[in-house]
């Protein structure tokens, strides 16, 4: 599959993103959202909507937190590898469906993208990614920048292990 | 000049360290990962079970795993591009830190395992050079120094004991373990009280168990966890004649033809550096101590140390079986069960080994070992165990939001493995791969791996019966995985112990047969595994070959 050369968007604010007053230095504050991160966060979305129960991904610093992990040295390079092309992949499926970007179609229209590539094996892996990803960002300690006021836990009445990290013993 | 030079400080190496230091000796451990102590332990699932902080990143060290595709051929992908991890635990104290410590011995006819069950066309199953006679005062020596913590309950198969009970009471145990007894009362099965290498409370200069709720994979905060660490090192250390270096990484021994007289290894700056011993021991864990071996070439081996007959890395084994789940749901619990189900900490500890043996058209058939225990608490995993359909579509949305959280709050998983007989055959070993070095620029281990059939058979018989007593639990949504795929934390083989150089590495003592002075004392020497597994054998081995080398050194012979 080829990677699908798209024009740089102009920087959007994402409204929906609450950052902790401080967050630590893993997952960074994000206010700007630039491609992949554009098309990322909007799948996001279409995965984990708010108002059904979890808390809405960008609450927990989201983006933030998978910028990280594309410069985190102990992700293999692979996997990055395909977080990034994703993107590219799923506009390609977008443009060939509708002749637009991911992030420009009807909510019904990026539903049915979604299910065409679930079914298709690039499409269920980075889903899969995303989705593993993001329970990342919400379950992981606070120290690391994402599950900011533990929203995450507290969803799932979920109790940490014991002692928890500072971040002092981040491992980066 | 060391008397003793150990590489690889884990459940292998560390009761030589423990014997000899105490008996005087001048020890050096040398340990290639990193010095982390009770108070560098943390329950950060993201570092530990995410980002596998404790082995090391795969772009520096990895390793080439061979399998064999449909058409039967060979292939070999390095691990850096797979993500398939062979390391297990790279710091001192190796992977017994990460362990759960579920702990049991190998029964008498796991010693002898051809001459009771017979040959298996396609399996080099041999006979040990040992019996569990042997080998049982030393189990009871594991039982009262490492710290092993049970009840000892009657059942068919219930190893002879020197020690009528544990030293150390059983650890808090669930609820759910008494659901557990009433089903297998009902279905007519032994509930067998699973030992511990746990400490329930404060002994043997250690603190207790706390309870985290974090075990397997995480390191132990309090010290009660029986890792070779807390339990062996410190008391090597306080001795005053044992010196422990960790970051340091050894890459090939010397030998003058009958001895072994030099270590090399590498520093935390990447500095090349020797030391000297009258005796070296080998507990690098079975893959990398064969990789060294293979790695420490001479005009005497010039196929690798103690490799003239071609022995080394061969025969390779693991832990055979898988693991299987149900769910326990709220809906289907009386008021006064849905309250206690979720009740975090406490363990399981229950067992099933009904089926050790078992019989199937008037043949003797060598069966194994169930452990039941809750899902692992590692959150995000749980979560992600629910992305997939039952026809295995992905979903998402309301949908999954809904099934992570009737998984957390009004449903827990209860699981099981299942413990068998990994038989050894030729397609199961170790090499190096001269063309894929590792940060230091040395050649990385490829393993070779395959399964006999034999293993997935009697590992899917275990797997039906305690699919059974999940069911008799009440549980729902019942499945199991078994296949031939090797969890590469149990893993054993490589440098078999037997009659001589032409089909083993090591003779009974777990000295090389070629060297005069170097043993190996991590799973290697093992032929055969149990269906155990194996961390309580590989320790009772251990001190086994502590007892031998302390008299070599007191008969004046070294
Ligand atoms: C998550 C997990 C859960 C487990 N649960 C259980 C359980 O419940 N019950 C059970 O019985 N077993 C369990 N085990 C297995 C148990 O940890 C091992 O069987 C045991 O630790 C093996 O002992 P070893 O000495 O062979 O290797 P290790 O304990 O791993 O020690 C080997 C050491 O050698 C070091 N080393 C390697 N190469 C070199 C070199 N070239 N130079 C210097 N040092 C080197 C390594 O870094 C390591 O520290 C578990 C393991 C893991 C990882
Ligand atoms: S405190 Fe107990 S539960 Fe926690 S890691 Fe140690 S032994 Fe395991």
């Amino acid at each position: 599959m080829k990677r699908r050369k798209f024009i740089a968007y102009s920087a959007v604010l994402l409204s929906s993103t609450v950052f902790a007053k401080e967050a630590g230095s893993y997952a960074l504050q994000v206010s700007v959202l630039k491609e992949p991160y554009q098309t990322i966060s909007m799948v996001i979305n279409d995965l984990f909507p708010s108002g059904v129960g979890m808390p809405n991904p960008h609450s927990f610093n989201v983006i933030g937190f998978l910028k990280a992990v594309m410069q985190d040295k102990r992700v293999p390079a692979e996997k990055k590898k395909i977080l990034r092309n994703g993107t590219g992949w799923i506009n390609q499926k977008a443009q060939n469906h509708y002749i637009k970007n991911y992030i420009e179609l009807s909510p019904d229209q990026r539903q049915k993208i979604l299910k065409t590539i679930s079914q298709k094996q690039w499409g269920d892996t980075w889903l899969w990614y995303l989705m593993n990803y993001t329970l990342e960002a919400m379950f992981s300690d606070p120290v690391y920048g994402a599950n900011i006021n533990e929203t995450g836990w507290l969803w799932l009445d979920y109790k940490p292990g014991l002692p928890r990290p500072l971040k002092v013993n981040r491992y980066v | 000049m060391y008397d003793v030079c150990i590489i690889g400080s884990g459940a292998g190496g560390a009761p030589i360290a423990y014997e000899l230091s105490r008996a005087g000796k001048r020890v050096l451990v040398l340990e290639k990962g990193r010095y982390y102590t009770e108070k560098d332990f943390f329950k950060d699932e993201l570092a530990v079970s995410r980002r596998d902080i404790y082995t090391p990143p795969l772009d520096e060290e990895q390793h080439v795993i061979e399998t064999q595709n449909s058409d039967g051929e060979w292939e070999a992908v390095e691990s850096r591009k797979s993500g398939w991890n062979f390391w297990n635990g790279s710091m001192v104290g190796g992977s017994s830190n990460l362990m759960s410590g579920y702990f049991h011995r190998m029964k008498p006819n796991d010693f002898k395992l051809l001459s009771t069950y017979g040959k298996i066309e396609g399996a080099n199953i041999v006979d040990w050079m040992i019996d569990y006679k042997e080998l049982e005062p030393y189990y009871d020596k594991v039982e009262k120094i490492v710290g092993v913590s049970g009840r000892v309950v009657k059942h068919p198969f219930l190893e002879p004991r020197s020690s009528a009970e544990y030293p150390f009471k059983p650890t808090w145990e669930h609820p759910i373990s008494s659901w557990f007894d009433t089903a297998c009362q009902k279905l007519g099965l032994y509930s067998i009280p699973t030992a511990r290498a746990v400490l329930p409370s404060d002994a043997l200069e250690r603190k207790g168990c706390s309870y985290s709720n974090f075990c397997g994979s995480y390191g132990c905060a309090t010290g009660a966890k029986g890792n070779a660490r807390s339990a062996l090192l410190n008391k090597a250390l306080k001795t005053g004649n044992c010196t422990i270096l960790s970051d340091s990484f050894v890459y090939k021994i010397d030998n003058d033809g009958k001895k072994a007289t030099k270590i090399h290894y590498y520093n935390k700056n990447g500095r090349s550096l020797h030391a000297e011993a009258k005796l070296f021991v080998l507990a690098a864990q079975a893959v990398e101590s064969s990789r060294l071996l293979l790695n420490s070439k001479s005009s005497r081996f010039k196929n690798g140390l103690l490799n003239n007959y071609g022995q080394v890395g061969k025969n390779l084994i693991f832990s055979a079986g898988g693991s299987g789940e149900g769910r326990l749901r709220f809906e289907d619990l009386p008021k006064e069960k849905q309250n206690v189900l979720l009740l975090r900490g406490a363990f399981v500890n229950r067992s099933l080994q009904d089926w050790y043996e078992f019989e199937q058209e008037g043949k003797k058939i060598k069966g194994g070992t169930i452990d039941f225990l809750f899902e692992h608490a590692n959150p995000t995993n749980r979560a992600m165990g629910e992305v997939y359909d039952k026809d295995l579509n992905l979903i998402w949305g309301e949908r999954l939001q809904q099934r992570i959280k009737y998984a957390f709050i009004r449903s827990r998983k209860f699981v099981f493995e299942v413990f068998n007989d990994w038989l050894p055959t030729d397609d199961c070993f170790v090499g190096v791969d001269e063309n894929v070095k590792d940060k230091w620029g040395v050649p990385v281990a490829k393993i070779r791996l395959n399964s006999h059939n034999h293993d997935i058979e009697v590992g899917s018989f275990l797997a039906q019966k305690a699919e059974t007593l999940l069911k008799e639990m009440g549980a729902v949504e019942i499945r199991s995985n078994i296949s031939s795929a090797p969890p590469p934390n149990l893993v054993a083989g490589g440098c078999r112990f037997g009659n001589n150089e032409e089909n083993s590495v090591l003779d009974r003592n777990c000295k090389a047969h070629a060297l005069d002075n170097l043993y190996v004392t991590d799973a290697s020497f093992m032929p055969t595994g149990g269906s155990v597994p194996y961390t309580w054998t590989i320790y009772a081995n251990s001190f086994r070959v502590a007892d031998k080398i302390l008299k070599r050194f007191h008969d004046k012979e070294l």
